[in-house]
This record gives structure tokens, sequence and C-alpha cells, in this order.
């Protein structure tokens, strides 16, 4: 072994160590930096996802189909011909009519905010490793998206881009601690800020903390986004599960549920500018 | 006795591997959760490449299969680049000078690259995030470390299935 440890292999070894943490620092340093080889596999594996994906999604529709088939083909025998007509007309209303749906509830996002650019995306990979339910869209810096910019279903707040790649973004979700987001109760305008835990994250649950003690939120309450930053004004966040007082100081938080179901999230939309839209600089007063 | 594989088929059979697990681990549908809590295919991967082929293939390949995971998954600094190629040289080196190979060794192995790993993560965790750190280690990482090396054993039982018509001798 001890030969090993002179050997030119190690020196090599040795070398690529090296390497990597040098990488990895600068990517501590840079926050959201994108390592080369983490570009170039995450542009290789996004084709490949996106397929995937798309199988996966097909296979869910024919399943769906062939039960619907089954069904009008008993009630209908004799029309048998009328019937196979009719069901293709009718599976391709269904696909647009979903298409229309989709596009309508985002149509109602942008009468209320038409400030906002969008850029539809689908998610292609979820991170099971990651505690706090990220996941990879398709679409990246090519599609105009940029770093920190907030994704939204109809529903509400998903999150924020934590890393875009050329065809790719990974997002984090407002289940994780590293986001924050400056927020307020609609009914009784108390103000705190959204950040996750590990605790809640577990029960798809998210914390509204620095509450002031005379608050007045209470259990279903609706949360917003107060704006002023790198999100938007008026955005959905959740509702109001429960309020309890913080273990290390006077102050109150709130566990919230979020308007987004994260369970079934597929297709989101990223806003890629909005007016008045910061960056964390500017938060941070740099 | 050193026993020898054909490099090139149990490179391809490796990347196969790597290929499948990735796309298992980082689909749109979270098949192997437990709750918040999943297992490391990746680290599963390493280890069996570390047991079966020693230092310099756990070495390279615990590289590749590191550079996959950061690349597909939320990690921002490169932490499963390092810690699996780390894992997979350490391993690959006890394995081969101070363990026979068999069950007891791989269990140990698993486990132990599971602790090294999750640890890690954890230091990480600590570093980078204002988190509960005892939630954590209850809720995430010890149910995630066990996890991963109940997978570390059967990927690199089935590894070894895989790559038997390579041997050599």
């Amino acid at each position: 072994m001890r030969f090993f440890f002179r050997s030119r292999q190690f020196k090599i070894i040795a070398a690529v160590l090296a390497v990597l943490i040098a990488v990895s620092a600068v990517c501590v340093a840079v926050k959201g930096f994108v390592s080369p080889q983490t570009n170039i596999l995450g542009s290789l594996f996004s084709p490949i996802q996106n397929l995937a994906a798309n199988i996966s999604e097909s296979f869910n529709g024919l399943r769906e189909r062939m039960s619907d088939n089954n069904k009008l083909m008993l009630e209908n025998e004799k029309l048998k011909e009328e019937l196979a007509d009719l069901t293709e007309q009718l599976l391709e209303y269904e696909d647009l009519e979903k298409e229309n749906e989709h596009l309508k509830d985002y149509l109602e996002i942008k009468d209320k905010h038409n400030d906002f650019q969008l850029a539809p995306a689908m998610m292609i990979a979820l991170d099971s490793i990651d505690p706090y339910g990220s996941f990879t869209i398709n679409c990246g810096k090519l599609d105009g998206v940029a770093l920190h910019d907030p994704v939204i279903t109809d529903e509400g707040l998903v999150g924020y881009i934590s890393e875009v790649g050329l065809s790719f973004s990974k997002v984090t979700t407002i289940l994780s601690p590293e986001i924050s987001i400056g927020a307020y109760d609609k009914r009784t305008r108390d103000v705190g800020a959204v950040s996750g835990t590990i605790s809640l994250a577990a029960n798809n649950q998210t914390k509204l903390y620095n509450l002031t003690r005379n608050c007045s939120v209470t259990v279903g309450d609706y949360i917003v986004s107060s704006g002023g930053g790198i999100f938007p004004e008026g955005l959905l966040i959740g509702t109001v599960e429960s309020v309890n007082q913080e273990k290390h100081n006077a102050s109150l938080y709130a566990s919230l549920s979020p308007a987004v179901d994260f369970e079934n999230i597929n297709e989101v939309m990223v806003i890629t500018y909005f007016s008045g839209q910061g960056t964390i600089s500017d938060i941070a007063g740099e | 006795m050193t026993v020898m594989y054909k490099k090139t088929a149990v490179s391809v059979i490796t990347a196969i591997f790597l290929l499948i697990l990735s796309l298992i681990q980082f689909s749109s549908v979270k098949f192997l959760n437990i709750g918040i809590s999943a297992p490391v295919l990746s680290l599963g991967l390493t280890v069996a490449v570390a047991y079966y082929l020693g230092e310099m293939y756990g070495f390279v390949w615990g590289l590749i299969s590191g550079m996959c995971t950061d690349a597909l998954s939320s990690s921002q600094i490169c932490f499963s680049t390092i810690a699996l190629t780390l894992i997979g040289l350490i391993g690959g080196l006890i394995i081969t000078h101070y363990f026979n190979r068999n069950f007891a060794a791989l269990s140990v192995l698993s486990i132990i690259a599971s602790i090294v790993y999750f640890l890690a993560d954890l230091i990480v965790h600590m570093i980078f995030s204002g988190d509960d750190i005892l939630a954590y280690i209850g809720m995430y990482s010890l149910p995630s470390l066990i996890y991963t090396a109940v997978f570390g054993i059967i990927i690199t039982v089935v590894y070894g299935f895989a790559i038997r018509k390579s041997r050599i001798n």
C-alpha cells in the first residue's frame, strides 16, 4: 500500500481531487454558479429526462382513453365505426380542452398582473435526494430564464430558480430553508417571512415566522408575498394551518399549507420579468 | 486471488447501471421515497464498483456517478462528486487490502460508505442552512442512511451478477 501512495496513479488522483475542491470553492463563492461539468451533463441528460416524462404522461393518458373506449363500445355495439370516429374526435377535444384550461388559468394570472412575462415549463426530473422537493424544469437561459426568477402555477407560488443551465433549470421550493420570502396575512396585514424547515417539509408544510406576539393571524388565513424583492407582490403562498410560539424567542410562527400541490406538480410558469423585480444583492443592500 | 474482468464489458455494464439508476433516482415520480427519505442510488453503484473492481475503478466511477448526481440534483457545490470519488477510492483500497470479498465485508462497506456520505451531507447542511439539525438527522439523514446502505447491498449483488460473465479468471 505504501507503494501506491508513491505511485504516479496516486499523484493523478490527488491532482483530480485538488481540481474538484477548487471547483467546489468557486461554486460556494459564486452562488448559483453552475460548474462546466454540471452544465454539460445537465444539457445532455435533459432531453432524455424530457422523453421519459413525455412517455410516462402518454401512458397515463392512453390508460384513461382505453377505459373510456371500452365503456363507449359496450354502449354502442352496432355503431362501431361511428363510435371509433367519435372517440377519436373526443380524444382530440380532451387534449385541446386540457390545454385550453391550462392556458386559461395562466391568462387569469396575466390579466391580474399584466407586467408579468411568463415562460412555460414542464417538470422533467424530481430530486428525490432533496427532502425539500426541488425539481428540474425544461427551460433555461435560452428561454429567457435567469437566476432567482420566481416560479408559479395557477394555484400559487412554487419557489424560485436556484440554478440555470442552457436548456434546464433547477427550482428550489418554498419548503426549503434556503428560500426566504417577505409575506403578509391578506386579512390582518400582519407581516412575516416564509421559509422552510425539515420538520414542516416532512408534512408538506412551510413556515411563516417573525410574527409579533400581538398579531391576529388565525387558522385559514391566506398568506401572500409582500413583494419588493425577487418575488412580486400578491402571489398566494399558502393557508395557515396552526399558530405556535417559537422555542427560542418570544415571537410566533405559523405553519402554512402551500397553495401548490407539490405531490402532483407537473407544469409551471417562470416569471422572467415583472415590474419592480429586484435581485438578491439589491435586498442585501450591496 | 484477485479477480480480473474485461475492461470494456464492465465499463459498458457500469454505464448502463448508472443511466438506469439516475433515471430512477431523478424521475418525475418518487418511486423509492419513504416520506422525505430516499436512497442515494449512485452511492450504491460506487460501492458495487469499489467492491468488485478495486480502488482505481471505484475512483473513476465514483467521480462519474458523483458528477451525474450533482448535475441532476439540486446540489450546488459538487458535494456528491467529491464524496463519491473519495468513497470509491477509499472503499476500493479497504476491500482490496484489508478485507475478503464476502457478504459481511460488503455489508460493512455499504454501511460505512452511507455513514460517511450522510455525515458529510449533514456538515454541508449545517454550514449552508439554518435548519434544525436534530430534526434533519432524525427525519432525513438517519432513515436515508439506512435506506441507502440496504440499497447499496442490493445494487452490489445485482451488479455482481451482471458482470459475472465478464470475468477473465
